[in-house]
């Protein structure tokens, strides 16, 4: 199945749903509810709740994220906002004030 | 050109607005408003129900909705769009399924002699105010009984007194029979 991607000069205003795994590239502004993994990318800005099965974060995320699987806010990555998912990860060098939450369904 | 290009899987939707300067390929589905530097492809199992303003669009799928190219709209045989197309170049293949408005900007035609008064030439593709001048008293002050039939071509279904109809020219706009008059000339004029 192919990606949807989300190029490094397009912007979206509002809410992107599916079940297509997500490159964001560029802005998005709103809401991203994805049953697939999201990978934010170096040049991306997110401003956006993210609903998806795992988030690879690498550029700048303003949010709360829900994930089924894994997040990951990589060397590159800023993020502000909380995250609820089983697994997280955050390497040295990244960017994060927010919310833990590894707590899911028990 | 732009350098890159966007993607919207078919499994994907998006609701919102859509801007930006590069190339975009729609296979899902785009509810809002797209306004792109680029090329916009919307493949067969893409559908759009937007306002798309683009450089260039190719449509091989479905677009509710209406389209302004600064340089081409392309309708594959497959595409079925319903709304304006508006580009200096329109392309419609066979095959493809369109219901709407094109305009191709200004049109240099050789210009015939003005002879018929009552049909002013058409500028727009507005029908709205053309239209509007349609009804017959404005334009000839003449006996009623002669100008009706010329003025309105399309019979008007409810008949009115002719003293009705020279009466309102006095003052405004008559009311109903000259509605109905005027959405069926309009329809006329379309063709």
């Amino acid at each position: 199945m192919a990606n949807t991607v989300i190029g490094s000069t397009l912007t979206i205003d509002g809410e992107i749903t599916g079940s297509d795994a997500l490159v964001v590239q560029g802005t998005i502004k709103g809401r991203i509810a994805v049953t697939e993994n999201v990978f934010i990318e170096n040049s991306a800005r997110v401003e956006a709740d993210m609903d998806a099965e795992a988030v690879e974060i690498g550029g700048a995320v303003t949010g709360n994220i829900q994930a089924r699987g894994r997040v990951e806010i990589k060397a590159d990555g800023r993020m502000i906002g909380d995250v609820k998912a089983p697994r997280i990860l955050i390497a040295d060098g990244a960017l994060f004030k927010g919310n833990i939450d590894m707590d899911v369904g028990r | 050109m732009s350098e890159s290009t966007s993607l919207i899987a078919a499994g994907t939707t998006v609701k919102g607005h859509i801007s930006g300067r590069e190339d975009l390929v729609l296979q899902g589905s785009l509810q809002g408003s797209l306004r792109l530097e680029g090329t916009v492809t919307i493949d067969s199992s893409g559908r759009a129900d937007a306002t798309i303003e683009v450089t260039r669009a190719i449509i091989h799928g479905i677009v509710v909705g209406s389209i302004v190219a600064a340089d081409i709209i392309e309708l594959s045989e497959t595409a079925r769009v319903r709304g304006d197309l508006t580009a200096p170049r329109v392309v419609v293949q066979d095959g493809a399924t369109f219901s709407g408005l094109i305009d191709m900007g200004e049109i240099a035609v050789v210009k015939a002699p003005p002879s018929s008064r009552e049909r002013p030439a058409v500028p727009a593709s507005r029908p709205a105010p053309v239209a509007a001048p349609a009804p017959a008293p404005r334009f000839a002050p003449s006996p009623p009984p002669a100008s009706r039939p010329i003025a309105a071509p399309v019979p008007v279904p409810v008949p009115v007194p002719v003293s009705e109809m020279a009466a309102a020219d006095d003052d405004d706009e008559p009311e109903l029979p000259d509605g109905a008059a005027k959405k069926q000339i309009a329809i006329k004029k379309k063709k």
